[in-house]
């Protein structure tokens, strides 16, 4: 069953059409990387997933669900100057765990802050917080409430190498116990390379080519650099 | 359901409102962070508390007087609080909806609900301006010369102001409010080539100053500015007031953005290896332009409102000695990463007082501060 299905989304500042009927979907269990040049409309889509922005067409629809009920199954990493400077850490999770409806913060949650070295932060205020530390703050956010969708925009940006990878073996374990489907928008080839279940380039607002796990295991074979030349052959400007 | 780091003074039914909840725990962190320096927060509620006697005492005899010409000419006062009430709501219509589409809350399902709380949120800074402006009206009434029927009708006036702009602002923001912006607009070829310039450094300070000056920044200004057309006054003497006010605006404007957009300006380019004379100039030249060409416009209404040539220009020749001494210490210290506010405000001080006192003497100290941050930047680029 698919977490997440984007049919047909049309979006558009002013003049300019982002999005011209873009879809994807994402299955339970998948990892899916969205790639592409800056300014193709990368964020603005994940902003239309998320209820950042209508889109002018088209439907989003996590889990089966649209508006509200959606949202209780979607998990959204932020960006790091999203939080709000003056909470601490403890603070910021609570205050997400109560706008996602939930009863207490998920015990894996706190887990993966243990291992992610979070938690001597927990009591501080996020003005006090490396990029890397709010970075940290943010997957979490996006981890609270066991949702069916996690949505991370450059999530690993600012990590260190031990946190990436233990975020990654994490994501790795919610997937495989098909907890939920990860949607991640990213420039790092080498997360497309080494966990990616499928990916997709976009590129002046549609979606210009698709790889599967085994397309991509192909790509993997065929030499080193295939990835990087294929999504650069795919993504010429005119 | 306990969530112990949210502070118990903070009522549970705004646990249903994410966003008000933020906002209020924001505001408890912060009364926390002011409670651990207790001294400087004292100091500063004192100093306030005095401030405000002082002013109140001050300016009863000018309120009295202001009072009495609102109510002589009502439709002003109607129009000065529709105006500002519709600037207000319009302004923070836009912010509250934009800071919600990019709320940190945004993927969540409690906080894309409630519309009445958008709505609450964005009537209340001008609620609570409203009841402070009828509170003053009303604490006009302790002073024997100014009536109750008085006091209530100005504040009649001001409310009916208020409750015809405030609906015209929000409706006027309709379209605009609450759209996030693309971060990109493409544009693939580009007309202009790029060469080095410091074209935009130089319009830096007047952009600035600019943005100062848009009407929900500058609505105090533009209520008081229109409050001072006398009665009777024709369309010409109208614009020509509304002119001046314009002009002395901006001068003042320019005369504060240069030091603010110097730190700004230094603090992108302290990597670079640009000369103290290079950045002074490339950030001053156009605003000084301006500043004199202002400065001349003034001596002129001067002039047209019957000053003698003497005093017209004494007059500008002040203003110009108090630009080139704010300009250089806030260009000098800018350049030199020290903190420049009190030193500036010190020495503009000391110069208007020796010039109330001895003709000159406060041109010549601004003269001498002047030239003395100059050599003091010029002299840090060589170490």
């Amino acid at each position: 069953m698919n977490v997440l299905d984007v049919e047909s989304v049309h979006a558009r500042f002013g003049d300019h059409e982002v999005l011209r009927g873009v879809s994807l979907q994402v299955a339970r269990g998948e990892w899916f990387c969205l790639l592409g040049p800056n300014g193709v409309g990368k964020s603005t889509l994940l902003h239309c997933i998320v209820g950042r922005l209508d889109p002018a067409n088209g439907e989003v629809r996590i889990s089966g669900k649209s508006g509200s009920a959606a949202k209780r199954r979607l998990g959204y990493a932020c960006s790091p100057e999203q939080l709000p400077a003056l909470l601490t850490g403890r603070q910021c999770m609570e205050i997400y765990a109560i706008a996602k409806e939930l009863e207490c913060i998920d015990g894996d949650v706190l887990a993966l802050s243990e291992e992610l070295r979070f938690t001597p932060f927990m009591d501080a205020f996020v003005d006090t917080y490396s990029l890397g530390t709010r970075q940290k703050l943010c997957v979490l956010l996006g981890l609270l409430g066991d949702p069916d969708l996690i949505v991370l925009d450059e999530a690993f940006n600012g990590l260190d190498p031990r946190s990436s990878l233990t975020l990654k073996r994490h994501l790795r374990e919610r997937l495989s116990a098909d907890r939920c489907g990860v949607l991640l928008a990213t420039h790092s080839l080498d997360i497309v390379e080494h966990h990616a279940d499928a990916a997709a380039l976009l590129f002046d607002g549609v979606v210009a080519e698709r790889w599967t796990v085994d397309e991509l295991e192909r790509l993997k074979s065929s030499g080193e650099h295939a990835l990087e030349r294929a999504l650069a052959e795919a993504s010429k400007f005119d | 359901m306990t969530w112990s780091s949210i502070p118990r003074t903070i009522p549970r039914w705004l646990h249903r409102h994410p966003l008000a909840l933020t906002t209020a725990v924001t505001w408890a962190n912060r009364i926390r962070r002011l409670g651990r320096r207790r001294s400087v927060f004292s100091f500063i509620a004192i100093t306030v508390f005095v401030a405000l006697i002082l002013t109140l005492v001050a300016a009863a005899d000018w309120a009295r007087f202001v009072m009495q010409q609102a109510l002589n000419y009502s439709a002003i006062v109607v129009a000065v609080s529709g105006l500002y009430a519709a600037s207000l709501m319009s302004r923070h219509r836009r912010s509250i909806e934009t800071a919600r589409a990019k709320a940190w809350l945004v993927a969540t399902p409690l906080a894309s609900r409630g519309s009445m709380q958008k709505l609450l949120f964005t009537v209340l800074p001008l609620l609570w301006r409203t009841t402070a402006a009828v509170t003053v009206v009303v604490l006009l009434t302790l002073d024997a010369s100014v009536s109750v029927e008085q006091s209530l009708q100005l504040s009649a006036l001001i409310v009916i102001g208020i409750a015809v702009g405030g609906p015209c602002g929000w409706w006027l923001s309709r379209g605009s409010a609450g759209k996030p912006t693309s971060r990109y607009t493409p544009r693939r070829r580009p007309k202009t080539s790029i060469t080095p310039s410091a074209d935009a450094l130089a319009h830096w300070p007047i952009a600035q100053a600019f943005a100062w000056g848009r009407p929900e920044n500058a609505r105090l200004l533009l209520g008081a500015a229109v409050l001072t057309i006398p009665g009777g006054t024709g369309i010409l003497g109208a614009l020509f007031i509304l002119g001046t006010w314009t002009v002395g605006y901006y001068l003042v404007a320019l005369l504060f953005a240069i030091p603010h957009v110097g730190r700004s300006a230094f603090q992108w380019l302290r990597s670079t290896p640009i000369t103290f004379w290079a950045f002074a100039w490339s950030l001053v030249r156009r605003a000084l332009l301006h500043q004199v060409i202002g400065t001349l416009a003034a001596m002129g209404v001067a002039l047209a409102l019957s000053a003698s040539l003497s005093t017209a220009m004494y007059l500008g020749l002040i203003w110009l000695a108090l630009v080139m001494l704010m300009w250089t210490i806030g260009l000098a210290d800018a350049y030199r990463a020290r903190p420049f506010a009190i030193k500036t405000a010190i020495s503009a001080f000391a110069a208007l007082l020796a010039e109330a006192r001895v003709h000159g003497l406060g041109v010549l100290i601004a003269v001498f501060v002047a030239v003395l941050h100059l050599h003091l930047g010029a002299n840090h680029e060589r170490a």
